[in-house]
């Protein structure tokens, strides 16, 4: 694998040495960057079973050992199987990037930041894994600065702040198990003799670290924030690859800990409010960018229920639940991999066909876009976890988890679990509201805005293949959901001690595919028993009870959840401006939603350190003389407190 | 015939002399510090260097280590000849003479200086007894006396060049303690303080052309565009 | 076999379906003295409407094309979920669990509400942003109902949870089954789409608005469509909370039929009684009463009882 590593390096700099010939850089860097992503998850997939170790050669500090174990090669395999998909749609894409940054450097970021998330996910030493933590982040921060704008340093703080307090936490995290532990190894980190609290600190500090980078609820500001920023095959690569990065180091290491059936509550609980939270600001948002980049929230919330499901199996010692747990949480990894990126990428599409992120000017993109319409609408499909794609099958396993362990006696574990799926369900009637609405605002309809979607038109085929073939993985892995099921059981067993046998019950895909075909066939026996009209329809304007139509009059997506809007209008707090410049001109009508944790919860943080901080600017006065006096006298501190201390 | 009469009556004399050289350094010091003109206080500072390369033979002749012979000639010709000459001319590349206005005045800058120099000498000069291999009080404590008049001019006083000429004034302080408390270390030590000498000065030399270019003058309390 | 079974639930469905419907509208006919329209008119409609042309709007897609399919589909997928025909031992039955029956009905919504968004009506759009709305409020209490049953009886498969209750190892004797009937029922009522829900009849702006564009052969495809999902989601309802059932196919289907076709009819005596309710204040409202059934029997199944 080390040679992988190296290639991925070797590409980095070559990208970077074409400074000069932008667009061929761009050829060469996301070219490279597609083979040995395409290498890579062959090798990984082939290798599924296996643990490699590699030592990096030479005299570094703390002398890293990167080790993959099977659950590290799934997720260095899903890793590569998105950046081959991302690398290939970059090919094309990143042209669009041309006049803001130099296309050498972007594929040079690319590369590297694939290759930190692999050796993230094989690092087997603390510090190696902080570093290469920490390398990711700032990576992915040049990354969404490729796309320089107005906002895009505030935005860009946001990001990296909450991304620093999560680092922070995780390395406390991590030094104190390493501590309890007596070395710096994971592979050392095997079994700690500690109690209910501190394993519940160490949890929940575990939670916050990596959950803010996964986009846990109430860490999730960032999300909206910085995908929106960035181009969107970064976004596509951070959303669909970088957050299961985090939550692979999440499972890892709360599998270390002792396990007690708190955590699994805890993770089912804050699973639930992000995947409400987060399809209810997916619902609500005008900008189908941001309205993707929630769900990317709501979707993490799902997988953690999952996880809740497994850790309170492991917690305790129901093997069956903890196995189905943690398939769910696989594979619904695996899916919202595979419908996110695809999803982000065909956003990147509307936007450089329109140049617009707001849902309110676009409208029958369908006409001149056929193909990302389809493509999208299988995407829609398998995130609103429509039967027979992928997003169902995943979400049935959650599902059956959920029953499973609210089946338990005591009323703790069937309350949460009772919170569990009634969060799902809501999620559920949200997101196929949601969805509908991006949907059918960009592509169907009539242009709300003539101007954005006139010279709109469809993508080149090198753009178009890698996302048929994540829209096929789509449909792929729905049927295929029990040969899939199999593998991760495979995969998971391990994980669980105790376990027994394989969960059985599974909905069987095929066979609802199959019932489904039955069905398809009457409506055309019925036309012809009754020997019905098939003549083409005539085409003519939409119907507006006897006024002359015009395109203002069809539904927006601000007034599609206007209802839901007021009756959710005690947790989203919007502001509505109404603007009218006398009888004859025209009205100014805004709305806007404000993130309610924004200004709860970051707002006084900020505003406080603010305040803090600019008092501790006095000392900053500018003047050398004064800072070589601060030297001076810290000196002397210092020799003080050495005679007299030590 | 002189060396002979020198060797009997070394001991006893050449701690004097050193005891002379040391005083004067110290009010050699004060003199770079408090001079208002370029020229006098660079003046100043190579009659010091030359003091502090008379003091390295006077310890050779007591001691007899070969270092010390090699360290004050090489300290001669740079710290005497070269940094003194080189400091000259950027000050007549730039065409000032006299300095700017110092933190506090002209007249309560040196008083403080000196005041807070005597007193943290006292205390370092103790320290360095301890472990040091020439166990005369007065020439370490003039050492530490002039390490803190270097220091104390580059925190009271405003002008870049005034500040390169405390920077090199430490650094003789520097040179002294060394060649006092561990006079037989190898020359490569000796290497170390030049090469900070010469580089420093020479890059603090071109960073002072380019702040006069910048500010037009060579206050360093003008640039505070990094205030907090 | 069992497909042929299946084929026969669904077909004979289709075939009955509309007589029901027939007999409940002369049942409001004669509440609202008058004379009403033959029991056989449904049929008649629907034949009409299979000869008569289509008219379809400029800025239609492929969306507009499939949609009476999709939604036909899913209507006669979700009919088929209920194991009416077949048990547990059948080879359908893994086919046959409450998720996807749910989320079936989840696709009917999608399908409706694009297809409204589609054809650029201004009704449509509103009625599709109603349905959607409709749907959010059903959603939980329908879910919270289902979570009492299926977390008592321990799995999702509904063969096998219908097997539990007839065997009297779990039913009404557990209070939050009762209680979770009730709501459930509720629920079940609203997704009718009867007023005073909404207005199943009427053409704009109202749930039904979003056919406004459908004409012809693909009109009637969706109404047989919705008939097809009342009926499913009264089945789902009676397939669970009154399981008297039959182990002959055919004669389970027989009283099932008679089961559905009653509940349907007597619908007409809600159904008649008042206006549709507004979305954001009756629908809200009466929903809420709903939701607080169905959580007393969450709570009372959480408590153990």
């Amino acid at each position: 694998m080390h040679t992988l590593y190296t290639l991925f390096l070797l590409a980095s700099l070559l990208s970077l040495a074409l400074y000069k010939k932008p667009l061929l850089a761009q050829k060469v860097g996301f070219g490279l960057a597609s083979i040995l992503s395409l290498y890579g998850a062959v090798f990984f997939f082939a290798n599924l079973n296996e643990t490699l170790v590699w030592a990096l050669p030479g005299n570094f500090i703390s002398a890293p050992v990167f080790r993959l174990d099977p659950l590290g090669m799934f997720f260095s395999f899903l890793v590569s199987l998105v950046a081959f998909a991302v690398a290939l749609f970059s090919f094309d894409y990143a042209k669009f990037y041309e006049k803001k940054a130099n296309l050498a450097v972007f594929a040079a970021l690319f590369n590297a930041f694939i290759l930190s998330m692999l050796l993230v996910i094989a690092s087997d030493n603390v510090f190696a894994f902080m570093l290469l933590w920490e390398v990711m982040t700032l990576l992915s921060a040049f990354l969404i600065l490729i796309n320089d704008g107005k906002n895009a340093a505030k935005n860009i703080m946001i990001y990296l702040g909450i991304a620093q307090i999560g680092a922070f936490c995780l390395m406390v995290a991590l030094l104190v198990m390493a501590s309890f532990a007596g070395s710096f190894e994971f592979s050392a980190f095997g079994q700690m003799e500690i109690g209910l609290g501190a394993s519940l600190t160490l949890f929940v500090l575990l939670l916050i670290g990596l959950g803010s980078k996964a986009g846990m609820f109430p860490f999730h500001v960032w999300l909206p924030v910085a995908y929106c920023q960035c181009p969107s095959n970064a976004s596509a690569l951070m959303s669909g690859v970088m957050i299961k990065v985090a939550l692979f180091a999440f499972i890892k290491f709360s599998l270390l800990l002792p396990q007690f059936v708190y955590f699994g509550y805890i993770l089912l609980f804050m699973g639930a409010l992000s995947a409400v939270f987060g399809i209810m600001y997916a619902l609500v948002s005008n900008d189908y960018k941001a309205a993707i980049a929630y769900s990317s929230c709501e979707n993490v919330g799902i997988i953690f229920l999952g996880l809740g499901g497994a850790f309170y199996g492991l917690g305790t010692n129901a093997p069956a639940i903890a196995l189905l747990g943690f398939v769910a949480a696989f594979f619904h990894i695996l899916n919202h991999a595979v419908f996110k990126s695809l999803l982000f990428m065909l956003s990147g599409n509307v936007y450089t066909a329109t140049h617009t992120r707001d849902m309110d000017a676009l409208g029958g993109l369908h006409k001149k876009m056929p193909v990302t319409s389809v493509l999208f609408f299988i995407a829609v499909l398998s995130i609103c976890a429509i039967p027979p794609l992928n997003g169902f099958a995943s979400e049935w396993v959650v599902y059956k988890t959920m029953v499973a362990g609210g089946t338990a006696q005591g009323a703790s574990p069937r309350f949460f679990f009772a919170l569990a799926i009634v969060a799902l369900s809501i999620t559920g009637a949200m997101a196929i509201m949601a969805f509908s609405k991006v949907y059918g605002s960009v592509f169907l309809g009539i242009g709300r805005d003539g101007k954005s979607t006139e010279k709109a038109q469809e993508v080149s085929m090198t753009r178009l293949v890698p996302l048929a073939f994540l829209a096929s993985l789509c449909v792929g892995l729905g049927f295929f959901m029990q040969e899939v099921i199999t593998l991760l059981l495979g995969l998971v067993l391990p994980l669980v001690p105790l376990a027994s046998g394989a969960p059985e019950g599974f909905i069987s895909m095929p066979l609802i595919v199959m019932v489904m075909l039955l069905c398809a066939i009457i409506p055309f026996v019925l036309f012809y028993l009754v020997k019905a009209n098939n003549k083409e329809a005539r085409v003519t304007d939409p119907w507006a009870c006897g006024f002359l139509y015009n395109n203002a009059m069809q539904i927006g997506s601000n007034s599609f959840t206007g209802d839901i809007r007021k009756a959710l209008n005690f947790l989203l707090k919007h502001e509505s401006e109404v603007k009218i410049d006398g009888y004859f001109s025209k009205a100014v009508y805004t709305k806007k939603t404000r993130d309610l944790f924004w200004d709860k919860l970051y707002e006084p943080v900020v505003h406080y350190t603010m305040l803090i901080a600019d008092k501790i600017g006095i000392f900053q006065n500018g003047k050398t003389n004064l800072y070589a006096a601060y030297i001076l006298v810290y000196l002397c501190l210092v020799l003080i407190f050495g005679y007299y201390f030590l | 015939m002189y060396l002979i009469g020198t060797l009997y009556y070394g001991d006893i004399t050449m701690a004097h002399t050193i005891d002379i050289l040391a005083v004067l350094m110290m009010v050699t010091s004060f003199a770079v510090f408090s001079f208002r003109q370029y020229r006098h206080s660079i003046q100043a500072y190579a009659v010091q260097t030359f003091l502090i390369v008379l003091t390295f033979l006077a310890l050779y002749f007591t001691y007899g280590t070969h270092e010390l012979l090699v360290w004050a000639l090489t300290a001669f010709v740079i710290k005497v000849v070269c940094v003194p000459l080189y400091l000259l001319r950027l000050v007549k590349r730039l065409g000032v003479v006299v300095e700017d206005e110092p933190v506090g005045g002209f007249f309560i800058s040196p008083v403080v200086a000196l005041s807070f120099s005597l007193a943290v000498a006292m205390m370092f000069y103790k320290v360095f007894i301890n472990f040091s291999l020439f166990q005369d009080a007065l020439p370490l404590f003039a050492a530490s006396f002039i390490f803190m008049m270097g220091i104390f001019g580059f925190v009271l006083r405003n002008s870049f060049i005034k500040q390169i000429l405390a920077y090199c004034l430490f650094e003789n302080g520097i040179h002294l303690s060394l060649a006092l408390m561990a006079y037989n270390s190898h020359e490569l030590v000796e290497v170390g303080i030049l090469t900070d000498a010469v580089f420093a000065v020479l890059i603090m030399g071109i960073l002072a052309k380019r702040f006069y270019g910048t500010y037009g003058s060579l206050d360093t309390s003008k640039a505070v565009n990094l205030k907090g | 076999m069992d497909y042929m079974y299946l084929l026969l639930q669904l077909v004979s469905a289709i075939a009955v379906a509309p007589l029901f419907d027939g007999i409940s509208r002369k049942l409001r006919a004669k509440f609202q003295s008058r004379v009403g329209p033959s029991v056989l008119q449904t049929y008649y409609d629907i034949y009409k409407l299979f000869k008569r042309g289509r008219t379809k709007s400029h800025s239609t897609s492929y969306i507009y094309t499939i949609a009476p399919y999709v939604l036909f589909i899913s209507a006669a997928a979700m009919f088929c979920a209920l194991p009416i025909t077949y048990g547990t031992s059948s080879a359908l039955a893994p086919f046959s669990d409450v998720f996807v029956l749910l989320y079936l009905g989840a696709l009917f919504r999608f399908m409706f509400i694009v297809a409204g968004i589609d054809t650029a009506n201004p009704f449509s759009g509103v009625s599709a942003s109603r349905e959607g709305t409709v749907g959010f409020y059903t959603e939980e209490v329908a879910v919270i109902c289902l979570i009492v049953v299926m977390m008592g009886a321990g799995t999702t498969n509904l063969p096998a949870i219908i097997e539990l209750i007839r065997e009297g190892v779990y039913g009404y004797a557990v209070p939050s089954f009762s209680i979770a009937a009730t709501a459930f029922l509720w629920v079940m009522y609203v997704e009718t789409g009867r007023k005073p829900y909404d207005l199943a009849e009427a053409e704009q702006e109202l749930q039904e608005g979003v056919l406004g564009e459908f004409c012809g052969k693909d009109f009637a495809l969706i109404d047989v469509a919705i008939l097809l999902k009342q009926f499913a989601v009264l089945g789902f309802f009676l397939v669970i909370f009154i399981p008297w059932n039959f182990s002959n196919p055919l004669l389970a289907l027989l009283v099932f039929l008679a089961e559905v076709g009653f509940l349907y009819v007597l619908g007409v005596f809600i159904d008649n009684f008042g206006p549709r309710f507004t979305v954001n204040y009756g629908l809200k409202r009466t929903m809420l009463f709903a939701l607080a059934i169905s959580c007393t029997s969450l709570v009372l199944y959480i408590m153990g009882i």
